[in-house]
């Protein structure tokens, strides 16, 4: 007796080589199931070759048109997954330089600009007022001439608010010429002016043509700017108390 | 690695575009659509590029098309419509391929064409069908074509004899019903 499923792994080549020669004999001797293999080899044999051909050809076109745009995105991430941790360190690098550049340029360019706000010297009297200033002014006029200062002669005095901060400005002249004092009720550190040497305590630079010496004691700043050297600026600087600063700070802001 | 990349993309092309009559051969008499047809060997491309550097280099038609069948069962084969034979029992008694009535194969097999015989392939149950495509027509092996449709060897072989069985059938019906034998010739 032949196993029909067996006659199907026979035509189809499946048998281990003891099977093939087991069912090979037990064929000899059965003309039907012989047949049934025939039938089972023709019907294989016909679906060969009447299988029809199937055209391909745009089918395949787009299935190449696929795997281009797999191959696109597949560029596309890899690049970016490859360079992402250089992107990534490239972009902090950058904020980290572009806030380090902005913080030095700050150090160096906006307290000069702020020098550059701090000297547009509009007089208060000029400009509007109230009256507490008007006579705040007054009195710190009558302060100066009656302080310790008497190598200056005191030509003006004034005020105006400069970036919030209100700043006096005293026009004085000794025997060398005419020097410009602000006095400002705050500690500024004025990134253009560097150390200055044998005077630790001040500092010096240029505004526009003008040297320039300012001094600050934690609670006020004194620039003094003239068209004279360093060290004569220092020496004027040392005739300026601090009790002159103080006054300056008890000015009226509204 | 790009060149690389380059490389992978040109051998699975090569390949691929080798066996893509196969592919699309046996999408259609699976799906028996063709734009559902192409829609699956399509995917089944992609899928098998995205899958190429896991290959494992043995036989690709194989592998390509354990790809689509294993696409159609879990993803096209809800959407299939039309007439089915209707399931038959996986147990049950295997009939000969060979006509009972004494029918030759010469009578019916000269007479049908391609066509014919795509349409009674497309009658027999897809299980079956798909075991007598997978091996008469693209000749993969028994544990070929297990591994495609992820079932044990022993139902290969069963889905195999009754496949062709139900395929006899269906063309001996078809002859009949188009004249080219005679009904009482098998009878």
């Amino acid at each position: 007796m032949i196993e029909p499923i067996d006659l199907h792994a026979f035509a189809d080549g499946e048998l281990n080589s003891v099977d093939r020669t087991e069912l090979q004999a037990k064929l000899d001797a059965s003309p039907d199931a012989v047949r049934e293999l025939e039938s089972i080899r023709n019907l294989k044999a016909l679906l060969k070759r009447q299988a029809q051909e199937v055209e391909t050809r745009e089918s395949w076109k787009h299935c190449v048109g696929r795997l281009d745009e797999i191959d696109k995105a597949r560029r596309v991430e890899s690049v970016v997954g490859r360079f992402a941790p250089a992107l990534c360190g490239l972009f902090l690098f950058t904020i980290l330089v572009g806030g380090l550049v902005a913080r030095r340029h700050g150090e160096t360019s906006g307290p000069k600009e702020y020098v550059s706000r701090l000297l547009p010297f509009r007089s208060s009297s000029e400009s509007k007022q109230d009256k507490d200033e008007a006579e705040w002014l007054t009195h710190l006029f009558n302060q100066v001439r009656q302080s310790r200062i008497h190598t200056f002669h005191v030509l003006k005095v004034n005020g105006y608010i400069a970036d919030g901060i209100p700043v006096t400005r005293m026009s004085l002249r000794d025997d060398k010429g005419d020097l410009l004092v602000l006095l400002l009720p705050k500690s500024v550190d004025f990134g253009e002016l560097t150390p200055m040497a044998g005077h630790p305590e001040y500092t010096s630079g240029q505004y526009g043509q003008t040297n320039c010496v300012a001094r600050s004691n934690g609670a006020s700043t004194t620039v003094l700017l003239a068209d004279r050297p360093f060290d004569e600026l220092a020496d004027a600087m040392t005739d300026i108390p601090d009790s002159f600063v103080t006054i300056t700070s008890h000015r009226p802001v509204k | 690695m790009l060149f690389g990349k380059r490389d992978m993309r040109e051998s699975f092309e090569r390949q691929a575009e080798k066996i893509f009559p196969s592919v699309l051969g046996t999408a259609l008499r699976l799906t028996r659509s063709r734009e559902d047809a192409e829609d699956l060997a399509q995917e089944a491309i992609v899928r098998a590029y995205d899958a190429f550097e896991r290959f494992d280099g043995t036989n690709f038609k194989a592998w390509m098309l354990r790809i689509v069948t294993n696409l159609y069962i879990n993803k096209y084969r809800q959407r299939q419509r039309g007439p089915q034979f209707g399931s038959l029992e996986e147990e049950g008694a295997i009939e000969p391929v060979s006509s009972e009535y004494e029918l030759p194969d010469r009578l019916l097999f000269d007479h049908v064409v391609g066509a014919e015989i795509e349409d009674a392939l497309g009658r027999v149950p897809e299980d079956f069908r798909m075991a007598v495509i997978l091996s008469d027509i693209e000749g993969l092996s028994y544990q070929e074509i297990a591994d495609a449709t992820s079932v044990p060897i022993g139902t290969v072989r069963s889905r195999l004899a009754r496949g062709r069985s139900m395929l006899r059938r269906s063309l001996e019906t078809y002859a009949i019903k188009e004249g080219y034998i005679k009904k009482d010739a098998v009878e």
